[in-house]
């Protein structure tokens, strides 16, 4: 059985010290995440939400509060908890497989070997082992990123805006894939998202940030039925919700519910 | 604002250890004779022969007979190089003429020419300007050729809208847009005269700071050697920064991209 | 595509002038307009070429100043290597020495052959004079290289766990390499014109620049001219091999700036 990590943020705030200024960039956050959810953080650009991501992975330092993984203090980054950036961050002088490869610890080159096509499977890129990242598509370049970061087991997967590179329609194949492996993996996964319609489609709950200071603005659960559909009227409504926040729905003379 | 100049001092300071070190050493082991002080000069020896030379003014002979020769061949280098260089920018079909029997000759070793030039102009002054404008010539003439070539077009396309005259075109955007990349080619060819000034100097006779360091040498003093050397590299670094200076001053708008420092 | 009239057009252009000044100069000394031992005939070039080739003169110093070069190159850029990884990966290395490095920088190459010969070395004066000018290029190349190694790729290390070792065999190194490889190409174009320059002022250790040292003395003009064409021709076709080398292990950097 995998395990899966629940996360705790609590009273969490980070300043950021330059020359003469110190820019409040986090305030108070307070987040629970259960084990195996898949929630998405929204909210306008600098809003501090890439900022907590970088926390929660421990790429960042220096905040005052607490996170906790499973109930234990985070202490750097470790290998318990993955990453995926908005630009893939590939070597570019290794091929695919080497990439995926690159975390893997502490295996013989057999067991190794499996693990790698394992995941290289898993994300749909089968065939392409032996391709270096400039030969691939974006998308492509992203799902071998993802394969990067599962290989070893995290409990927790964060992902920052990983699609954000991509056009509109290959995103939308890429919702349907990263929802896939969330299932297959049963695996806890924290996105960073700006598009709240990627937000209400993959999301268990949305987390809405407002920026400058980074609060959180709300935690909105989305109870949807998966796979969801795009078209109906539940989707509909739940993104207004959401546009809400940001003072972006739109003015309705009545509102009905079915 | 204090919290950065420490950080300043510090890098000056750290900067200086191996400097400081290296003439304390230089001096216990000269003292000591554990080496003989003919061929290691202990540094207060050059210093009071780097005096000495200035009292007698054989050093600001030798710099300005060597500087002359300097600016008499990177000016006629230099010159024929963005001269050849932009009007190969702008005709292709003189390009094309020009080119390959200028990368043929390019392709010659600078120091390679010495004895054929040396056979034509003799050991005398005429020799050593002429080997100087040869070294300038490459660097600048590549440079402005790519300086001016490498214009992006949308620059070009604006003065076209504009109905520019060929002159003005040149004048008002080839050339200010091109001119870090002409800057650089200066440095360069500036750079190069300088290493072929001394090296000429080394091979024929006449006066001059490369001259002086071989008289040292002739001389078995190396403390001459020493002085000679510490001054060409001093002037050279010197005619660096003069230029570097009028550069950012005359380029004020200029951003540096990854590409050029 | 260009049509086959403009394409022969281009050809032409391109041998105009070399065409030009070989038939002039052929006519030049055939009708002796110029002083035959000034501006030898192509016919002399080729008659001294000969010559040399047969009393085995020519291979024999080339031989020595390609071993000669390749002996400084290699001994200044691999110097010059870890000097360079040594400056790029250490902030206080690189504080402290890089201004004494930078001071010496400032010496024009030339200047170091009188007191290399004071020290009376030999052959070993002659392969430092070329090692100093070849290690520049790789000490600078190899900084830049390791210094802008980018910060993400670190991030991804750090989030990997990576050992500070690991970091540097995994991804400093081979995403600093196709700049270590300019600095080589660079290194070795350097180490051939130091080769002719040691040879010239550092004389008494055959090679061509010493050969055609001695033919000036001798005003064999046609001889000199047949060590200029020979050692373009050597230093051509190392600048092509390094540059074809440099293509072949940077493929994935080139293609990276096409692609973005």
């Amino acid at each position: 059985m995998k395990s899966t990590g629940t996360l705790a943020v609590k009273n969490v705030s980070k300043k950021f010290k330059s020359q003469e200024t110190e820019i409040h960039v986090l305030d108070d956050i307070n987040l629970s995440v259960k084990s195996g959810e898949f929630i998405t953080i929204v909210g306008l650009s600098g809003c501090g939400k890439t900022t907590l991501l970088r926390l929660i992975v421990g790429l960042e330092s220096d905040y005052a509060g607490d996170i906790l993984l499973d109930g234990r203090k985070l202490n750097g980054p470790s290998l318990d908890r993955g990453i995926v950036f908005q630009d893939h961050r590939l070597f570019p002088w290794l091929t695919v497989e080497k990439n995926v490869a690159l975390g893997i610890v502490g295996k013989t080159d057999a067991e190794k070997k499996e693990i790698v096509q394992n995941h290289i499977e898993l994300v749909g890129l089968k065939g392409f082992e032996k391709s270096y990242p400039y030969q691939l598509s974006g998308g492509m370049s992203q799902r071998a990123a993802i394969a990067r970061s599962l290989v070893n087991n995290p409990k927790i997967l964060l992902l920052d805006e990983p699609l954000g590179a991509l056009d509109a329609l290959t995103r939308m194949y890429m919702h349907k894939e990263l929802e896939r492996i969330w299932k297959e993996e049963s695996i806890t996964m924290i996105m960073v998202t700006h598009d709240v319609d990627e937000a209400v489609y993959l999301s268990d709950k949305i987390v809405v940030m407002s920026a400058r200071p980074g609060k959180l603005q709300k935690i909105i659960p989305v109870p949807l039925a998966r796979p969801r559909d795009r078209a109906s009227i539940d989707f509909a409504q739940m993104k207004e919700k959401v546009l809400e926040e940001f003072m972006l729905h739109t003015e309705h003379n009545f509102n009905y519910s079915i | 604002m204090f919290f950065i100049k420490s950080e300043k001092i510090e890098t000056v300071a750290i900067g200086l250890i191996v400097p400081i070190l290296l003439v304390i050493f230089i001096e216990v082991i000269c003292k000591l004779e554990v080496v003989p002080c003919q061929i290691v000069i202990p540094p207060h020896k050059v210093v009071i022969t780097f005096l000495e030379l200035i009292n007698t003014g054989e050093l600001s002979e030798h710099f300005r007979i060597s500087f002359s020769r300097v600016l008499a061949g990177f000016v006629l280098g230099a010159s024929l190089g963005f001269i050849t260089g932009t009007v190969m920018a702008l005709s292709k079909r003189s390009e094309r003429i020009v080119a390959p029997l200028l990368s043929a000759l390019s392709q010659v070793p600078l120091f390679g020419w010495i004895p054929l030039l040396m056979l034509w102009f003799g050991i005398g002054e005429t020799f050593k300007v002429v080997f100087i404008a040869f070294g300038a010539f490459f660097p600048m003439l590549i440079n402005t050729f790519e300086g001016i070539h490498g214009v992006s077009k949308s620059y070009i396309e604006v003065a076209r809208a504009f109905e520019f005259s060929s002159v003005k075109l040149l004048k008002k955007v080839l050339l200010p847009a091109a001119l870090p990349s002409l800057f650089t080619g200066i440095k360069l060819a500036l750079g190069m005269s300088w290493m072929l000034v001394v090296g000429a100097e080394l091979v024929a006779a006449g006066e001059g700071v490369g001259y002086l360091i071989v008289w040292g040498r002739q001389l078995f003093q190396m403390d001459i050697v020493f002085v000679g050397i510490a001054v060409v590299g001093f002037i050279g670094y010197l005619m660096f920064l003069t230029l570097n200076m009028f550069e950012s001053s005359l380029m004020r708008w200029h951003r540096p991209t990854a590409t050029n420092k | 595509m260009k049509s086959k009239n403009i394409q022969l057009m281009h050809v032409l252009e391109a041998a105009f002038l070399p065409a030009i000044i070989f038939v002039a100069w052929f006519f030049a000394s055939s009708y002796d307009v110029l002083p035959r031992n000034l501006f030898p005939s192509p016919v002399d070039v080729l008659s001294g070429f000969y010559e040399v080739l047969n009393d085995g003169s020519f291979f024999y110093n080339l031989n020595i100043s390609v071993i000669r070069v390749l002996k400084g190159f290699l001994l200044g850029s691999i110097t010059g290597f870890f000097i360079g990884i040594t400056l790029g990966v250490s902030r206080f290395l690189e504080k402290l020495i890089t201004p004494i490095f930078n001071a010496i920088r400032q010496v024009p190459l030339p200047a170091w052959a009188p007191l290399l010969v004071l020290v009376s070395l030999g052959e070993m004066s002659r392969v430092l004079f070329i090692a100093i000018g070849a290690c520049y290029p790789v000490v600078l190349n190899t900084f830049e290289g390791v210094k802008n190694v980018r910060h993400d790729y670190m991030e991804v290390g750090k989030v990997f766990k990576f050992s500070k070792v690991k970091s540097f065999f995994k991804i400093i190194l081979p995403s600093s390499f196709p700049a270590t490889l300019t600095g080589l190409r660079l290194s070795l174009s350097i180490s051939w014109m130091l080769v002719v320059a040691a040879e010239i002022f550092m004389t008494s250790g055959g090679g061509i620049g010493e050969m055609m040292w001695s033919c000036r003395e001798f005003s064999r003009m046609d001889l000199v001219v047949v060590g200029i064409i020979a050692i373009a021709f050597v230093g051509f076709a190392m600048n092509f091999t390094m540059r074809k080398l440099e293509r072949l292990f940077s493929f994935w950097r080139i293609t990276l700036k096409q692609s973005r």
